[in-house]
Formats: structure tokens, sequence, C-alpha cells
């Protein structure tokens, strides 16, 4: 390949990194555009212009993810909503705990379905403040803290399932139990996870 | 305890770069020069530093008769606090790295 063929394909692809480059970026590319036609050696513009438009990708793709800002707050609020069935699930659960009493529960359920049911449970009441915040403060919420949000409702499901899904019982309100105590409030805390502006910490982050 | 997340490798690089000269406008080739960093990895590190009020940039016209302005980039006063103090935690962990091996 000729030099100067390299030289003009370069320019090519800046041409197409330009087109690509969402509106408000516009202007880092026009810097990135303007180093190319500086660089002398023209293999050289060839690998800066390969950069360009790896960059105008990326920053294209970033667009079209709805952010932080521009997500609605219904989504949050729907985030919020998804924590209910779990929290009213684990209040009727100690309401009864409350009336027939500890042991007897135990002994109905075992220790392996009462203490996720009473430690993974309290995620709901735990949830719905968390997407309270994320709503009034618009942050989003840590990872470790998405993680445990996530994952505990999925574990939940998982009791659910193991715990009443039997083949001669009623195994679709099981599985009904399961996706609105375990999956529904799993997908709510992604959301959150994903909207909101990143938390400060994030933001350290070069 | 809580675990601070640190720049990135190459965003250290940029930082020792700019902070080496931090009254000087530097354009983007010369910083990909000085730090090895390619033209896809650089450019979206000084995006990143100008979001957050790191860096400052303008536009300049070139000395090379016929060749379109450049854009030069500088650390702001926030930003040089910052490079500083990321630089000295990068040093820091880089000794108990270093302290850990010998051990």
């Amino acid at each position: 390949m000729s030099t100067s063929i390299a030289r003009s394909l370069a320019l090519r692809i800046g041409a197409a990194a330009e087109w690509l480059m969402p509106e408000r970026r516009q202007d880092w590319l026009q810097a990135m555009h303007s180093d190319l036609q500086h660089i002398e050696c023209d293999r050289a513009t060839l690998r800066w212009a390969c950069g360009c438009i790896l960059v105008s990708i990326n920053e294209r793709v970033k667009s079209m993810i709805p952010s932080t800002g521009e997500r609605s707050q219904g989504f949050l609020i729907a985030a919020m909503l998804s924590f209910v069935p779990l929290t009213v699930a684990w209040l009727a659960f100690l309401r009864d705990l409350a009336s027939v009493g500890d042991f007897s529960v135990v002994s109905l359920f075992g220790w392996s379905v009462f203490i996720p049911f009473f430690v993974l449970g309290a995620l709901g009441p735990v949830g719905l403040t968390i997407a309270l915040r994320v709503i009034v403060r618009r942050h989003s919420i840590s990872r470790s803290l998405g993680v445990v949000l996530i994952a505990g409702p999925l574990l939940m499901g998982l009791v659910v399932l193991i715990a009443f899904a039997r083949p001669d019982g009623a195994l679709l309100s099981v599985l009904r139990d399961a996706v609105l105590i375990g999956v529904l409030p799993a997908i709510g805390a992604a959301q959150m996870r994903a909207s909101a502006r990143p938390s400060a910490e994030e933001l350290r982050e070069g | 305890m809580k675990r601070e997340r640190r720049s990135s490798h190459q965003t250290l690089l940029l930082l020792g770069a700019l902070l080496g000269q931090p009254r000087s406008w530097r354009h983007g080739y010369d910083l990909a020069a000085q730090t090895g960093l390619k033209s896809g990895t650089l450019y979206p590190v000084l995006m990143r530093l100008s979001d957050r009020g790191y860096l400052e940039s303008k536009w300049e016209p070139s000395e090379m008769p016929g060749r379109p302005p450049r854009r030069m980039h500088r650390l702001t006063a926030k930003g040089i606090a910052f490079a500083r103090e990321e630089l000295a935690a990068s040093d820091e962990v880089a000794l108990q790295r270093a302290a850990r091996v010998r051990t």
C-alpha cells in the first residue's frame, strides 16, 4: 500500500467517524481530526484514524443507551414497586410467626426455609427504602448493594421453588410466587443500578 | 472497609504527562506520543477528564500553514489537585505491593 493511499484512507475513515460521532462530542472529533492532519507519517495517520472511528462508535453506542438523567422517574417508581410483593410476603411471614409462634413455623417449614425467608425477605422493605432514596436523590446504588439486591431476591425465589414446588401440587402458583418475590425485585434492583447518576465513588474512577 | 476505586493505568499515564507541564497547553498527538496511548484510548480519557472539570481546552491556530487549528489541553486547578492525589495514591499502592513482594 502506498503512503498516499494510507493517508487518503485515513481521511476517509476520519470522515466516517465524523458521521458516526454524536453531536455533543463533535468538537472532540474535530480535535482528533485536526491532530490527524498534523501527523507527518502516513501510516501513523491510519492508526490515528482507526482510533477516531473506535471512539465515535463507542460514543454513538453510549448515546443510544439511556443514561441516568434521561431515564424517566417512572422507571424508578416501577423499580420501587417491584419490591412491594416481597415486602408484603415478608410482613405476612412475620405476622404468621407472631400468631403461631417461632417454633411452630420452624417445625412446619424447617430451618432451611425459615432462615432464608426471614433474612432474604427483609430485602423487600430494605429495597423499598433504598428505591425511595434513589428516586429522591437521583443517585445510583453502589455495585455491592446492587449485587445484594439482585442476588438476594433471586435466591429467595429459588428457595420458594425448591421448598414448595411439587409435581403434583399447584406448580403454576408457586412459579408465580417465585417470579413476584424473586425475579421482579431483582429486575427492579438492576434497573436502579443502571439508572440515576453514578455514585461519587464511581465518579472518581478515571 | 470502604474500597476506593482509583484511576486506570491509562488515566494515570495521561495525568502524569499533563502534570509534568501543568501550565502548558498540549495537543492530543503530543500527549499520545509522550504517553504511548493510542488515539482510541487517549481521547475517551481526555473527554472524561473534561466532563469532570479536570481539563480545560482551547483552539489555537496551527503553526503549519494550511493546516486546521488544533485543540490544546491542560489541567484545571481542580485537575492538578486531582492528578496529584491520584498519582500519590498510585505510588502508595505500588509501594505497598513492593513491600508485600519483599516480605
